[in-house]
């Protein structure tokens, strides 16, 4: 049940995502859009981990359970991954706005052909 | 031994560290570290070839730690073909950037290097994550050479190709989370082990994301709209490596996941029709597209859309298995290896004219047969080549992929290979024309010119191109070992150490 | 593998190659001649692309004559640069007319010239495929039914049968002259030599490929009656000529396999033998364009006087064309119908009515439409374009003369009284009807051709269709994005309810 609701959630932080990637014109905007579309993914992973009553995936003496540590690898992972794109992202954000001085896509991306 | 199948990451990615110290230091000290990865990737990769041809493959574990928590890596006749293409697209673009520009910027080098060394890292890895890993590192590593060439229009062209590489890697990563979901691992050959067992849609919904996420990476139609402005943005160098070997790296993703991991073919056999469709949709698109470009370089990135479509059509006969698969196997993997070939060699080629030219536009071609003759030369062989005119290399892998597409889906394939051959020989003829017009001879100034040396490397490229097809013989019986992995689905299920489960 | 095997034909095809070199020397020496290397060795290439097709022993050697003959082709076409009084001493002066034609026309000619001639390779990819993929071998021969039609439809562009005959017209109307004489020899001709050797195709049990041929061979004479440009005026029979071949080698669609072996034969017959008189003709119409400085049917007149030597074997080529007894041209017509027969042979026997008609024109407005002299002119043919001529004119009256001596020609009763008969009374009728009519014939003007229209459709589609794509290409970055999730969404759902 926890697990169906993060699901969802994350379905809807994607939206939330794609909705600023692909509406907003201002190449901020998108690098934000862009993250967050990164959150939903993260937490589908969390959630993929999750087992009832589980302890965190570190061997302490007494705990029998412990949520899928695989999962947790991949999101730290993708945080990482996220971290280093969005970086290139805004360096090029920035790059852009010297070049053109704007940081409007649409006028960097329409070149007149 | 088998601690080479390491050293192709590590040799690159430790030339890109050096050279970015080294770029402090001198040009020239980078130049070294650059060409001493090139050789030592190159020696690498012959061993591993030789290793497999003896062993038939190669498998290694990081570490010595086995499967559920290690790290593996693996090499066989197919990953071989394209660690050759690789190598070969390094070597090749060493030695012609360093005859061909007298300085070049510290930056292309360590991304170059960077690059190699992640798509190599894709090649080897055995199992999703690892290719997750270093296929987002290969993307950041093409954004940047794509970026940094002119950041005028550079940063903008890799922007938008950050924006659908992102969108492919989350797909990517969707992916593999279903998988790790109905598996329950994550090496390549754990999940052939266990697919049979995984719920169907599962395996159709992952066959779907991974079609579009690695759909976006080569550039399949309708997944191409980044391509163009990247390898306009792009230096001629860079995009020869990105089109000559990097696309075909993530074709061998594909092949690796689809036919051998996730074995879709068995299970959802009609993903053929499919493959078929995409094929044929980006070899009409691609081709017309291309004939609509008013940029040489977007011309080529258009037809390299094309044929991938052709490979597809390949692929698609692949997928029908039995003796059709195996004779379709070998015509993807000629077309791979000769479309590297040529594509390398016209944008290398084609990187003379626009030099020579000082811009990249088709029009401002106009004359420029007649002042860059043994550029333009090697240029119009290899797109003879690339039109598929016999009896030169593309002829006879397009030959065979019409062969076999026709044995398996009729002659809807055959007839799209036709008007594909039609419309590229258009816009062929058309730089062709342009070039041998007698317009105003664009002003030859010293630095405009391309040094003999590069020119000759180019037109050996060339004529490489041509007389592929006619040395089919000796191709073919190096070829073949990978054709039969390539149509074997279960290629990798063997690999198994004992701790796949 | 791509195979190679080559191998020297024999009989009537041996005959074809000897004449196929012959043109291609003559060709050369002409270039040379004319100090134009570049000319040469496109001639060189483009006859021995015409050789190769004959000695071609698989298929695949075949498809590469044909693009060979392409690429030459679009080099040959570009070369308008030849100089003018290169075949003439003394002629007159430039008179804005089209003598050695524009550079700018001759590049674009030679630009449909390599569209129509890829589409044609296409095709005859199409059939290979579809025949070694349904177990067919590489060898030449008959290919499977189910390679047929892409077959014969790319037969039908490499002949140029109407309306698919702009590249033919277009080009060789453009190329520079010497050009036109190489042009007209080759590939037309390997595109029959390929449909005898590989078609055998029927359609509702009639041999279409003699249909298509028989009605295009009336049509194009038509069509070449209303040109008032000479090369134009060749370029229409050339089509109407290939059209008899197929006429010729397309009986191997439906008759018994005696009447199509003849069929084949009268077909590659009367290609030698059009080889030969059409080079003559286009040399003919060279000299007088280089002679009068443009291409005008209209301007023209008065040549008899100047060159007697020319004026007989511009007669020469007509009356072989004609298929007058005597001349070349009779004995593989006077085949061809007696193979065909029935509705097909009376549909040649009008052709060539009209092929009489025509050339009548053709000689009165050149040679013998009174023009006043021009004072001080005397001009004299080269000697190399002169040894052409009367080799040429020499061979189609020795033809003509004794058809079964050439070596590998059917054996038949060629100079039977019926068929003299049968060969002379369409020439009359058509030179009678010059006479009767020829003064109402010359206004004929702006016969519509069907070419520029098929080629301003394929430029107006390119032109409504291109530049969108290419711009849907370059401005929004974010749709494009849209399309592409949009796109992987629908895969996945497809694969999902495949």
């Amino acid at each position: 049940m926890l697990q169906q609701a993060m699901y969802v959630a994350a379905a809807i932080v994607f939206g939330i995502g794609l909705y600023g990637v692909l509406s907003r014109r201002d190449m901020v905007k998108i690098c934000v859009s862009l993250s967050v579309m990164e959150s939903s993914l993260i937490m589908i992973l969390v959630a993929l981990a999750y087992r009832p009553d589980a302890a965190a995936p570190i061997i302490v003496d007494g705990v029998a359970t412990y949520v899928d540590p695989l999962p947790h690898a991949l999101a730290l992972t993708a945080i990482v991954i996220g971290a280093g794109v969005l970086s290139v992202a805004l360096a090029l954000t920035v790059i852009v706005h010297r070049a053109h001085g704007t940081s409007n896509i649409a006028v960097v991306f329409r070149r007149g052909r | 031994m088998t601690h080479i199948l390491i050293m192709v990451i590590i040799a690159p990615l430790a030339a890109a560290v050096a050279g970015s110290i080294a770029v402090y230091w001198s040009e020239r000290l980078l130049r070294c570290v650059v060409a001493a990865s090139a050789f030592a990737h190159a020696v690498f990769v012959t061993s591993i070839i030789v290793y497999v041809g003896d062993e038939g493959s190669m498998l290694y574990e990081v570490g010595a730690w086995v499967a559920p928590v290690g790290i593996m890596l693996y090499a066989d006749a197919l990953s071989v073909v394209i660690l050759l293409i690789l190598s070969a697209a390094h070597v090749v673009l060493v030695l012609h950037t360093f005859s061909a520009a007298r300085a070049s910027r510290g930056a292309t080098w360590i991304l170059v290097e960077l690059l190699v060394a992640a798509l190599s890292g894709i090649v080897v890895s055995g199992d999703l994550f690892n290719m997750f890993v270093f296929l987002e590192l290969a993307t950041v590593a093409s954004i940047g050479l794509v970026a940094h060439k002119r950041s005028a229009t550079g940063a903008g062209a890799g922007f938008v190709y950050l924006l659908f590489a992102l969108v492919s890697g989350l797909l990517f990563m969707i992916a593999v989370v279903l998988v790790y979901r109905a598996t329950g691992v994550l090496s390549l050959s754990g999940i052939a082990a266990e697919i049979d067992r995984a719920p169907e849609q599962a395996v159709r919904v992952v066959a779907g994301l991974l079609l579009g996420s690695l759909g976006i990476k080569f550039g399949l139609v309708p997944f191409h709209f980044w391509q163009a402005p990247a390898y306009e943005a792009a230096g001629s160098s860079a995009a020869a490596l990105m089109s000559g070997a990097g696309m075909k790296v993530y074709l061998y993703v594909l092949i690796r996941l689809i036919f051998h991991a996730l074995r879709v073919p068995v299970i959802v056999p009609r993903i053929g029709v499919v493959l078929l469709a995409l094929g044929a949709t980006s070899i009409l698109f691609g081709h017309l597209l291309a004939l609509a470009q008013r940029d040489l370089k977007r011309l080529l990135a258009f037809s390299s859309v094309a044929h991938v479509g052709y490979i597809f059509l390949a692929l698609a006969a692949v997928s029908r298995g039995g003796s059709i698969g195996a004779a379709a196997a070998y015509g993807a993997i000629l077309h791979i290896c000769f479309h590297a070939l040529m594509k390398s060699t016209l944008f290398y080629s084609g990187r003379s004219m626009i030099v020579r030219a000082r811009a990249s536009a088709t029009e401002r071609m106009r004359g420029v047969g007649r002042a860059e003759p043994l550029g333009f030369a090697a240029f119009m062989l290899a797109a003879v080549a690339l039109v598929g005119i016999p009896p030169t290399s593309g002829f006879y892998s397009k030959w065979r992929i019409a062969l076999d597409s026709f044995a398996g889906y009729g002659a809807f394939p055959v007839v799209v290979i036709a008007a594909g051959t039609v419309i590229s020989m258009l816009y062929y003829a058309r730089v062709l024309h342009l070039g041998l017009a007698e317009g105003e001879r664009p002003p030859v100034t010293g630095a405009e010119r391309t040094p003999t040396a590069a020119l000759a490397l180019v037109a050996l490229l060339s004529l490489g191109t041509f007389s592929m097809g006619v040395a089919g013989p000796a191709i073919e019986a190096m070829l073949t070992g990978a054709a039969a992995v390539l149509a074997d689905p279960e290629a990798i299920l063997a690999v198994t150490t004992g701790g796949a489960a | 593998m791509i195979p190679f095997s080559l191998a020297v034909p024999v009989g009537l095809e041996l005959t074809l190659l000897t004449v196929f070199v012959m043109i291609g020397g003559f060709g050369v020496s002409l270039a040379l001649s004319a100090r134009d290397l570049g000319l040469a060795g496109a001639t060189a290439l483009h006859s021995l692309a015409g050789v190769l097709s004959l000695l071609a022993r698989d298929l695949i050697i075949l498809l590469i004559s044909w693009e060979l003959l392409a690429f030459s082709a679009f080099w040959l076409i570009r070369r308008v640069s030849v100089p003018r009084r290169l075949l003439v001493s003394d002629a007159l002066p430039d008179t804005g007319g089209q003598a050695g034609g524009s550079r700018d026309a001759a590049a674009r000619a030679s630009f449909w010239y390599i569209g129509g001639q890829i589409c044609a390779a296409a095709l005859f990819f199409v059939a290979i495929t579809v025949h070694v993929g349904t177990g067919g071998s590489l060898e030449v021969a008959p290919l499977a039914s189910a390679a047929q039609p892409a077959m014969a439809l790319g037969v039908f562009i490499k002949t140029a049968m109407m309306p698919l005959h702009g590249w033919l017209v277009g080009s060789y109307t453009r190329a520079g002259a010497l050009a036109g004489f190489v042009l007209s020899a080759f590939a037309t001709k390997v595109g029959v030599y390929t449909a005898a050797r590989t078609l055998a195709v029927s359609l509702f049990s009639l041999p279409i490929v003699s249909v298509v041929g028989a009605l295009v061979a009336v049509v194009a004479v038509i069509f070449a009656l209303s040109q008032h440009s000479a090369r134009r005026l060749l370029s229409f029979h050339i089509i109407s000529q290939v059209a008899y071949m197929l006429v010729g080698v397309g009986l191997a669609g439906s008759a018994t396999s005696a009447t199509s072996a003849v069929g084949i034969d009268a077909g590659i017959f009367h290609a030698i033998n059009h080889i030969i008189y059409k080079a003559l003709l286009f040399l003919v119409a060279a000299v007088a364009i280089d002679y009068f400085g443009h291409d005008d049917l209209d301007r023209m007149g008065g040549l008899a006087r100047h060159m007697p030597l020319v004026f007989v074997c511009g007669v020469v080529g007509a009356l072989a064309i004609t298929g007058v007894p005597g001349f070349s041209g009779y004995a593989s017509k006077e085949l061809l119908k007696k193979a065909s027969g029935g509705l097909l042979s009376t549909l040649l026997t009008v052709a060539s009515v009209g092929t009489a008609l025509s050339f009548s024109k053709f000689i009165y407005l050149i040679f013998l439409r009174p023009r006043p002299r021009v004072d001080g002119n005397r001009p004299s043919v080269g000697r190399v374009p002169a040894f052409v001529l009367v080799v040429l004119a020499g061979l189609s009256v020795a033809i003509g003369l004794s058809p079964h001596r050439v070596p590998g020609a059917p054996m038949h009763d060629y100079y039977a009284v019926s068929s003299v008969l049968a060969g002379v009374w369409p020439a009359m009728l058509g030179i009678g009807l010059w006479v009767v009519s020829g003064r109402w014939l010359m206004r004929i003007r702006g016969a519509v051709d069907p070419q520029p229209m098929l080629r301003r459709m394929l430029a107006g589609f390119a032109k409504a269709a291109l530049p969108p794509l290419r711009r849907a290409h370059a401005t929004d970055a974010q749709l494009a994005l849209g399309i592409t999730i949009t796109a992987a969404i629908a895969i996945t759902s497809v694969l999902v309810f495949l």
